[in-house]
């Protein structure tokens, strides 16, 4: 081993804890890169799934394409497959009367697979094979009154809208037009409802059979799908808008240049987040690399100082300068070497452990088996050591300049550090205040500014990245709970749509007898389930005239509105009525307008309604009721009625011949200690069977709101979001804490024959701890008072984004004396009052002189350890 | 009158087999106001016997008495008091804070004691030690032969009743070396200081009250000159 090197291993052999503390502080900055590296690349990964998952495994497709064009588009090089998606449509299935006469049933949408599709879109069977011809068929997971090989008469229109994968259209839009056919098809199973919904049926799709003018939505899956591919589909899109080229993202697409074409061209949402995403990733690399090169360069100065003597020495008797230069980066070389391989090991297994510990999360905050993966290759490990190696040597090149010009007489004085008067500086106050200890404190920290420097913005770092992430922790977590005041823990939602002329009406008891039993088998199923409130909406065709309204309702009863979308004369209207049980009827209320009182509306003589509209002249009556109107602004096209269960049955019992049509019905439910995932199975099921048991065409849409598995799923992002913002805060600040501990314990070290000086001159053990107490002090006070206010203003900019939101430059312009109070009250107060993390304040004060006051106790032990007799006879240390 | 007394005091290093004696078994006293130049072969133990008497080092047998206090029996805080009020420390590296002026450096045992410091004291003893148009300057901005003058002034401005040198000269050229050694025999008799030296140079011994040279720990000869 060269001499120069063989001096510079004995000295990391000699301050081995040094060593140790800078080699764990770059293993600290190689884990976090790595951790960085991987999270990105399991985030990628997680995309991928949860795309493959959600909307299928394909990297692009082309919308409303015509049968003629397919070949064109599929003739790419390096496509794994492709398939074809025909146009939705709208199908009834038959049933016959006693009598033999064909009547309406239940209504579903058709799709149209081709065979790739199967497998390539995310539908998955619950029971059955797929679809293998066009003659057989996938019905929805609410239609088992069915059985698999039972063959059934369906009436379909032919020509329906085009599709992008994984959508489903409500088919309510349609109706039957002139290409209305029959068709009897096979079950061969049925299609899972938490992948397909309950609305959707599939059938074969034979390219063969297309015609020329068939529309079909044809997507693509690529065996390599980079930013070539996406340019090249790109320049394939075809020019009309109705046939447009769409790209599933996060299918495989990595490419940055990929990303920044989206961050420039695509509208879609994924453009936001898309940024937010890069722009965080940014951040995270900077803060790392900054944080990483202040450490190592601190590390490798004070390793510097300490040696310089031995260059000094070397220089005399001939080394050169670049035998000098040389030998920082040999020791860069040495303890990069451990820092990278110790730092890499540690952060794939500490970011493995992290993926692994919050896996249950994931699958239950997504109720899918999809999570973030660890994966780990030669490229990654790659990027991470080419990474560290350039922030090491960015960190070794200062000093290994400085130490290559130092000339030999000051390297052998060790006269590197060139005091001037003006730099040392103190006010008389703080003798006043703190005696000549606290001078020499504050002296002590002043005499050296680049590690003073140093030290407070490792500590300012930690602190302004500490309280940042708490405040950002405790106002996403206070958003969540904002938008998380859910009344019930399921919310249970049936949509009632018609086809054609048939409709349910409030006095169908075929109808209501169903609902009703329905309603009564889940409460007796589950014995842990409360009914909270019940809730329907009722459409109305009403008149200004009284009298002309029993022939409006007749009218409408016989379903000429839905034929002719018309109403039966020019004074009519269509009303909504929202009919509520009396305790939600009162909440109702007071949303609406907190002047109104319940007693007007409960235990009266006729029927009361609440009109949420402005009073006019030319009002419309509902026969037997009374109005009560409410000044809110009505932003609906047409009147809106509230009223309680208790008026509306009045109402229909006085109007026998009146028939409202009920277009959707809710109940509120808490299900106690129940599973949520398995009663809302339940209630899929119970209520699916109220779907299949209509034979009036009625198609009955159910929605399901989880409000328990959403506040389980927003808690659990809360937990995923803090883990990682927390871990990355615990990560930076052991860098900032390894650079700190470095600074200050040499700081004190270096300075060791100057406390034996003051011992000799008569300092007591009290007077050399009063000088660290002051300098401990000092940085403390002096750190706060850099990173308080920086913190709070960081803490001010969270929230801006969501307030601002509400006002128009208009409001800006005209402000008031008043208004700028109630701003400063609102953009000020407010946040600091409600989104500062106190406790994480506190925390701070307390650990900042926790964390200067350790480093200055080790380094103090470190002294006592030495004789002060030959601390002061050294020539120099 | 003696202001020095020790009695039979012994500093030894290692146990055993590995005991090794820095000060074996030493007896002597000293008077106030008497200059007493202490030689003798490096190792031989005088500094160790400098450092003991200074209190900035403990004996492992023996006692020593300054101004009739047994000054070995001082606990740690005492015993720096004892160092702030009755000892004035010179030592060849100067050892001074880099951090404080010339002025700060000369006044840290009164301020650290926080005593008053006389202004007209103070200009009367950098004009004593030649450096009246350097008090505001840091250390590092002084020759060596200035700054061993600061560290001479820092000794002396207590007014402490002893002042022990460790090769005050020894790191200074000859016109240096001979001009520190002049403010330090002046002092001794204008102030009555006692002031007991480590040395090399011979010319320097020379000019002490008594010599005492020191041979392996013990004291080979005492010889009082005047």
């Amino acid at each position: 081993m060269k001499v120069i090197n063989k001096i510079v291993t004995a000295q990391l052999k000699k301050n081995i804890k040094r060593s140790i503390v800078t080699v764990l502080g770059i293993a600290v900055s190689v884990a976090m890169l790595t951790s960085v590296v991987a999270c990105f690349k399991a985030a990628f990964g997680f995309a991928k799934d949860f795309t493959t998952q959600t909307n299928g495994s394909y990297n692009a497709y082309f919308y409303n394409v015509p049968a003629s064009q397919i070949a064109h588009l599929t003739d790419v090089k390096d496509l794994d497959k492709y398939c074809l998606l025909g146009e939705e449509t709208i199908m009834v299935i038959n049933s016959f009367d006693q009598a033999g006469q064909e009547k309406h049933s239940q209504v579903v949408d058709l799709n149209f697979y081709s065979k790739n599709a199967f497998n390539m879109m995310s539908d998955k069977l619950s029971a059955g094979t797929w679809p293998q011809n066009e003659l057989e068929i996938v019905l929805p997971e609410n239609f088992k009154k069915y059985k698999i090989g039972d063959q059934i008469s369906v009436t379909y229109e032919k020509s329906g809208y085009a599709i992008s994968p994984g959508a489903h259209t409500n088919y309510v839009e349609y109706k039957f037009g002139e290409n209305k056919q029959t068709k009897i098809f096979k079950i061969t199973g049925f299609l899972d409802s938490s992948s397909s919904g309950t609305g959707k049926s599939i059938t074969y799709l034979d390219e063969s059979t297309l015609e020329s003018n068939n529309n079909v939505t044809v997507c693509l899956l690529f065996n390599d799908f980079s930013w070539e591919k996406y340019k090249e589909l790109s320049a394939l899109s075809p020019e009309s808008i109705h046939q447009h080229l769409m790209f599933n993202l996060g299918s495989g697409i990595v490419s940055p240049d990929f990303i920044i074409d989206v961050l420039k061209n695509d509208e879609t949402y994924m453009r936001y987040s898309t940024k937010i995403v890069l722009g965080f990733a940014i951040l995270l690399v900077a803060i790392i690399t900054i944080a990483s090169v202040v450490m190592i360069y601190n590390a490798f100065t004070i390793s510097l100082s300490e040696r310089s003597k031995y260059l000094g020495i070397l220089s005399s008797v001939g080394a050169t300068k670049s035998q000098k230069f040389k030998s920082v980066f040999f020791e860069a070389f040495v303890l990069g070497g451990f820092g990278i391989a110790l730092g890499i090991l540690v952060g794939f297994a500490g970011i493995g452990t992290t993926f692994y510990l919050i896996r249950p999360l994931f699958v239950e905050m997504l109720n899918l088996s999809i999570y973030l993966k660890l994966s780990v290759s030669l490229q990654m490990i790659c990027t991470i050591i080419v990474l560290a190696v350039f922030s090491i040597l960015i960190s070794a090149l200062i000093p290994a300049i400085k130490s290559a010009k130092q000339s030999i007489i000051n390297s052998i004085k060790q006269a590197d550090i060139k005091l001037t008067k003006k730099q040392v500086k103190t006010s008389k106050l703080t003798r006043k205040l703190f005696g000549i200890e606290g001078e020499l404190g504050l002296k002590n920290l002043k005499r050296n500014k680049s590690k003073y420097r140093v030290t407070l913005l490792s500590l300012v770092t930690s602190i302004v990245v500490f309280i940042s992430a708490s405040a950002l922790v405790k106002f996403v977590s206070q958003r969540i709970s904002i938008n998380n005041v859910a009344t019930a823990d399921i919310n249970v939602h049936l949509n009632i749509n018609s086809l054609d002329n048939f409709y349910i009406n409030a006095n169908n008891d075929d109808f209501a007898s169903n609902l009703a039993a329905t309603k009564k088998e889940l409460l007796n199923k589950n014995s842990k389930l409360t009914l909270i409130s019940e809730h329907s909406t009722y459409m109305l065709a009403y008149s200004q005239d009284i009298s002309e309204n029993k022939a409006a309702f007749a009218k409408q009863f016989s379903g000429i509105y839905y034929e002719d979308n018309s109403l039966p004369n020019e004074r009519s209207r269509i009303c909504d009525i929202s009919v509520y049980d009396e305790k939600h009827f009162k909440d109702v209320l007071a949303d609406i307008d907190q002047n109104l009182k319940i007693d007007d509306f409960v235990n009266q003589k006729q029927p009361v309604f609440l009109l949420d509209g402005v009073k006019t002249t030319d009002n419309f009556k509902l026969p037997g009721a009374k109005i009560i109107y409410t000044n809110q602004s009505n932003s609906y096209d047409h009147d809106y009625f509230y009223c309680t269960t208790e008026s509306f049955n009045k109402f229909l019992q006085q109007n026998t011949d009146i028939k409202p049509m009920l277009t959707s019905y809710s109940l509120d439910l808490n299900i106690g200690q129940a599973d949520d995932k398995k009663v809302e199975k339940e209630i899929n099921e119970i209520f699916g069977t109220l779907n299949a048991k209509q034979e009036n065409g009625e198609a009955i849409y159910i929605h399901i709101n989880n409000n328990k598995a959403e506040l389980v799923a927003t808690k659990n992002l809360g937990i995923i979001m803090a883990v990682f913002i927390f871990g990355f805060l615990a990560l930076i600040s052991l860098i900032c804490v390894a650079n700190i501990f470095n600074t200050i314990s040499t700081n004190v070290i270096l300075r060791r024959r100057e406390f034996a000086v003051l011992k000799s001159l008569g300092v007591d053990e009290k007077g050399i701890k009063k000088i660290f107490y002051y300098e401990t002090i000092f940085y403390g006070i002096k750190a706060l008072i850099y990173s308080l206010p920086i913190s709070l203003l960081i803490i001010l900019i969270i929230p801006l984004n969501y307030t601002l939101q509400n006002h128009s430059l208009n409001d800006i312009f005209n402000l008031s004396l008043k208004d700028i109070m109630q701003a400063l009250y609102k953009y000020i107060c407010i946040p600091i009052k409600e989104f500062t993390p106190w406790g994480s304040v506190l925390i701070v004060v307390f650990m900042v002189f926790i964390v200067i006051w350790v480093p200055m106790i080790y380094a103090r032990k470190e002294i006592e350890k030495e004789d002060v007799i030959e601390a002061i006879t050294k020539e120099n240390i | 009158m003696n202001i020095v007394k020790v009695e039979h005091l012994s500093k030894v290093y290692g146990k055993g087999e590995n005991a090794v004696y820095a000060l074996n078994d030493i007896s002597f006293s000293v008077d106030r106001g008497e200059f007493v130049a202490i030689v003798g072969a490096s190792g031989s133990g005088k500094s160790t016997l400098l450092h003991i008497l200074g209190g900035v080092d403990r004996p492992t047998s023996g006692k020593v008495f300054i101004d009739g206090e047994d000054i070995c029996a001082l606990n740690d805080t005492q015993l720096a008091i004892f160092r702030r009020r009755q000892v004035g420390l010179i030592y060849q590296f100067y050892n001074l804070i880099p951090v404080l002026t010339v002025k700060e450096n000369i006044e840290l045992p009164l301020l650290l004691d926080n005593r008053q410091v006389d202004e007209t004291q103070f200009k009367e003893m950098v004009n004593y030690l030649g450096i009246a148009d350097k008090t505001e300057y840091l250390p590092n901005q002084l020759s060596g032969g200035q700054q061993q003058r600061v560290s001479v002034g820092r000794a002396l401005f207590a007014a402490p009743s002893i002042v022990l040198a460790d090769e005050p000269t020894g790191n200074l050229d000859s016109k240096n070396s001979a001009e520190v050694v002049k403010l330090l025999k002046d002092s001794n008799k204008k102030h009555k200081q006692t002031l007991i030296l480590i040395t090399h140079n011979e010319q320097i011994a020379m000019q002490a009250d008594r010599i005492i040279t020191i041979t392996d720990g013990k004291i080979a000869n005492d010889e009082v000159r005047r």
